[in-house]
C-alpha cells in the first residue's frame, strides 16, 4: 500500500521562476492497484513519481509504503522496495554489460553486495526460464550485451528487471512512450501481466488517453499539482476517450488523440 | 635504430610495472567511465610511501602494500570531493593531485627525493634469490598476474557488477538499490590503490622515490589503456573481459618498447613527455581520422562510448511480426519528459 500525505514540492522557489509541481497532493494507492495517471505536460506528473522514488527530495508531506515512512529515505535504499521503468530505454539497463548481468545486478536488490559470485549457474537458469515466458526471444541471448537490443527489447528487459525482486510498487514513467506502436503494445501487455500477477502498487504515467482507460483499474488526471479527477469502478468504466477530452477540455496537443 | 638486448629488458621490466598503473587508469576511464587525474600525484604518494617503509623499516613487500593503501586513500579523497561536495570529478582529482604534492613532500620527509641504494627492495630481494638476468621482469609478472587475476575477480562479484554498471548507468544502478556514490567511492579509490601499488614498485624498480616523477602518469596509463585496446582490438573483434586487462597491460609495456625505439633512434630524453603526448594524440586521434575516410567502421571514442552499435543484426522487435491492433499506441513518440 502507498499512502501520500499533502505532498508539496516547489521548484526555483525565491525567483521569477518559481513553479508549483505538487499542491498539497493526497493519494492511496491500496495493494494490488494499478492506478494509471494522465495529465498535461507540467501537471505534476513525473515529479509525483520522482518525489516517491526520491529522485526529488519533497518540500512537505510523506510518504509512507506499507507501513514504513519513506519520505526521507535516500534512493537507493527505496529501490529496494520500488521497481522503475523510464520513458528512455537507454536508462534502465546498464548497455555494455550482458542481460544476465543487468538480471543479476537487479536480482541483488535485497540482498548483500559483496564478494559472492554474480551470477551463479542456479542464478542463470532461473532467469532463463523466466525470460523464457516473455515470450521474446531473450532468453537466447543472455551473454550478449544490452546495447545490442532495440528499444523494445531493452523496454521489456527494464520491466522484467524492475519487478524481478518483488517489489512493494512498480513506477512507469511513460515507459512506453518512445516506442512504435506495436512494441508499445507489446511492452503493455507484458506491464498487465506484471501488475496483475504480483501483489504490488502500479503507478503508471501516460500521455495516451486510450491506454489510460484500457489498463489498470483506476485513472487519475493531474493539473497543477493536484490531483484534479480519480476514476474508478462504473464511472471509469463507462468513460470513453472523447468524453474524457471533452469533460476536461485538456488543451494539449500531446493528449488530443483520434 | 636497434637496441640492445638490455634495453629491450629494461623497457618490459618498467612496462610491467606501467602495466599496474593502466589497470588503475583503466578502471576509472573505462569503467567507472570518469577521468580522474588523481593519478599524477597518487603514484608519487605510493612510491613515497613505498620508499620510506623500505629505507626505515626494511620491508620492501610491506612497503608495497603500504603504496596501496596510501594510493587508496589519496582516491578516497577525490571521489569524496566529487560525490559529497559535488565537485566536477575532472576537478576534484586536479584539487587532490596539487595537495598531494605537499603531502608527497612531508613524507619524504621534506626532500625532494629518498635514495634506495641501501635498503632493500623487492628487486634486490629477487636478484639474489633467483639469480638470472629476468629476475626484473619474473618479478614485474608475478605482481601484475596477481594483479589482475584479483581484479578481474573482483569486477566478476555482485560488487564488482555494481561498480561495472554505475560507470554504465547511475540511473539504472540506483534504482537497483546500489549506492552509486559508494561505488564511485570504491572505484576511484582502488583506481589509485593500484596506481600507489605501481608507484611503490617503481621507486623500488629505479631504488628512488622523486617528488617529481608524477608529471604526466595519467597520460601514460591513458595512452597504455588504448594502446592495448587499439592492438588487440584489431586482432579480437569482441574482447572479453580479461582479455582486455591483459590487453590494456600489454599496452603499457608495448608503450614503453615504443619510447625506448624512440629514445635509442637518438631523440633526447628531455623530449620523452612531448613524445608521450604526441602518441597518445596519435591514439586519441584514430578514431576520429578512421571516421573521416570513406568506407571505414566506426571505431571507439576515448571513453569507450563510441558508437557501435549494430543495427539491423538483431533489432527487430518481436512484435513486429503480429500486427497491432491498437493503433492508438505511441501517437506520442515522447521526446520531452517533464
Amino acid at each position: 500500500m502507498l499512502k501520500i500525505q499533502n505532498l508539496s514540492k516547489r521548484f526555483n522557489i525565491g525567483t521569477v521562476n518559481e513553479r508549483i509541481a505538487l499542491n498539497d497532493l493526497n493519494l492511496t494507492v491500496r495493494e494490488g492497484e494499478f492506478i494509471t495517471i494522465i495529465g498535461s505536460n507540467g501537471a505534476g506528473k513525473s515529479t509525483l513519481m520522482n518525489c516517491i522514488s526520491g529522485v526529488e527530495r519533497a518540500d512537505s508531506g510523506r510518504i509512507y509504503l506499507d507501513t514504513m515512512d519513506i519520505t526521507r529515505l535516500p534512493e537507493h535504499r527505496r529501490s529496494r522496495y520500488i521497481g522503475r521503468v523510464f520513458q528512455d530505454p537507454m536508462k534502465g539497463t546498464a548497455f555494455d554489460m550482458t542481460i544476465e548481468q543487468n538480471l543479476a545486478i537487479a536480482a541483488c536488490k535485497n540482498k548483500s553486495r559483496g564478494f559472492q559470485k554474480g551470477i551463479t549457474k542456479k542464478d542463470r537458469e532461473e532467469f532463463r526460464q523466466r525470460l523464457s515466458l516473455l515470450g521474446m526471444g531473450l532468453e537466447d541471448r543472455m551473454t550478449q550485451k544490452v546495447k545490442l537490443l532495440s528499444g523494445g527489447q531493452r523496454q521489456a528487459l527494464t520491466l522484467f528487471m524492475a519487478v524481478l525482486s518483488g517489489p512493494k510498487l512498480l513506477l512507469l514513467d511513460e515507459h512506453t512512450a518512445a516506442l512504435d506502436p506495436g512494441t508499445a503494445k507489446k511492452v503493455l501487455d507484458l506491464t498487465d501481466r506484471f501488475a496483475d500477477s504480483n501483489s504490488m502498487c502500479t503507478l503508471m504515467i501516460t500521455h495516451n488517453m486510450s491506454d489510460a482507460l484500457a489498463h489498470g483499474s483506476r485513472t487519475i488526471l493531474m493539473d497543477s499539482g493536484r490531483i484534479i479527477m480519480d476514476l474508478k469502478g462504473r464511472d471509469r468504466d463507462n468513460m470513453t476517450v472523447e468524453m474524457l477530452v471533452e469533460q476536461f477540455d485538456i488543451a494539449n496537443d500531446r493528449m488530443l488523440l483520434k | 635504430m636497434f637496441m640492445s638486448f638490455t634495453a629491450v629488458v629494461g623497457s618490459v621490466e618498467l612496462g610491467l610495472i606501467y602495466a599496474i598503473l593502466a589497470l588503475g587508469v583503466f578502471l576509472s576511464f573505462r569503467t567507472l567511465n570518469t577521468p580522474d587525474l588523481t593519478v599524477d600525484g597518487s603514484i608519487v604518494t605510493g612510491s613515497a610511501v613505498s620508499a620510506v617503509v623500505c629505507s626505515t623499516l626494511g620491508s620492501p613487500v610491506l612497503g608495497l602494500l603500504l603504496s596501496f593503501v596510501a594510493g587508496g586513500l589519496a582516491g578516497a579523497v577525490t571521489a569524496l570531493l566529487n560525490t559529497k561536495l559535488k565537485i566536477e570529478a575532472l576537478l576534484a582529482g586536479i584539487l587532490v593531485m596539487l595537495g598531494l604534492y605537499s603531502v608527497n613532500l612531508r613524507i619524504l620527509g621534506g626532500r625532494a627525493n629518498i635514495p634506495l641504494t641501501q635498503s632493500p627492495t623487492i628487486y634486490k630481494n629477487a636478484r639474489s634469490v633467483l639469480n638470472t638476468p629476468y629476475s626484473g621482469c619474473l618479478i614485474g609478472i608475478g605482481v601484475l598476474i596477481l594483479v589482475i587475476i584479483l581484479f578481474y575477480l573482483f569486477l566478476n562479484t555482485r560488487l564488482g557488477f555494481a561498480l561495472r554498471a554505475t560507470g554504465d548507468n547511475e540511473y539504472m544502478v540506483r534504482s537497483a538499490g546500489v549506492d552509486s556514490s559508494a561505488m564511485r567511492l570504491l572505484g576511484i579509490s582502488l583506481s589509485n590503490a593500484f596506481v600507489g601499488l605501481a608507484g611503490g614498485m617503481l621507486a623500488q624498480y629505479q631504488s628512488t622515490a622523486d617528488i617529481n616523477m608524477g608529471t604526466g602518469m595519467v597520460v601514460i596509463g591513458l595512452a597504455s589503456v588504448i594502446i592495448g585496446e587499439a592492438v588487440f582490438g584489431v586482432i579480437f573483434r569482441n574482447m572479453p573481459l580479461l582479455l582486455r586487462l591483459f590487453a590494456v597491460a600489454a599496452g603499457a609495456v608495448l608503450y614503453r618498447l615504443v619510447l625506448a625505439v624512440a629514445l635509442n633512434s637518438g631523440m633526447p630524453s628531455t623530449d620523452l613527455k612531448l613524445t608521450s603526448a604526441v602518441i597518445v594524440t596519435i591514439a586519441l586521434a584514430s578514431g576520429a581520422v578512421s571516421d573521416m575516410l570513406p568506407g571505414r567502421k566506426k571505431k571507439k571514442t576515448i571513453l569507450g562510448q563510441g558508437d557501435v552499435s549494430v543495427r539491423g543484426s538483431s533489432s527487430v522487435p518481436s512484435s513486429r511480426r503480429n500486427p497491432a491492433r491498437s493503433s492508438s499506441a505511441g501517437e506520442n513518440s515522447g521526446k520531452d519528459g517533464e
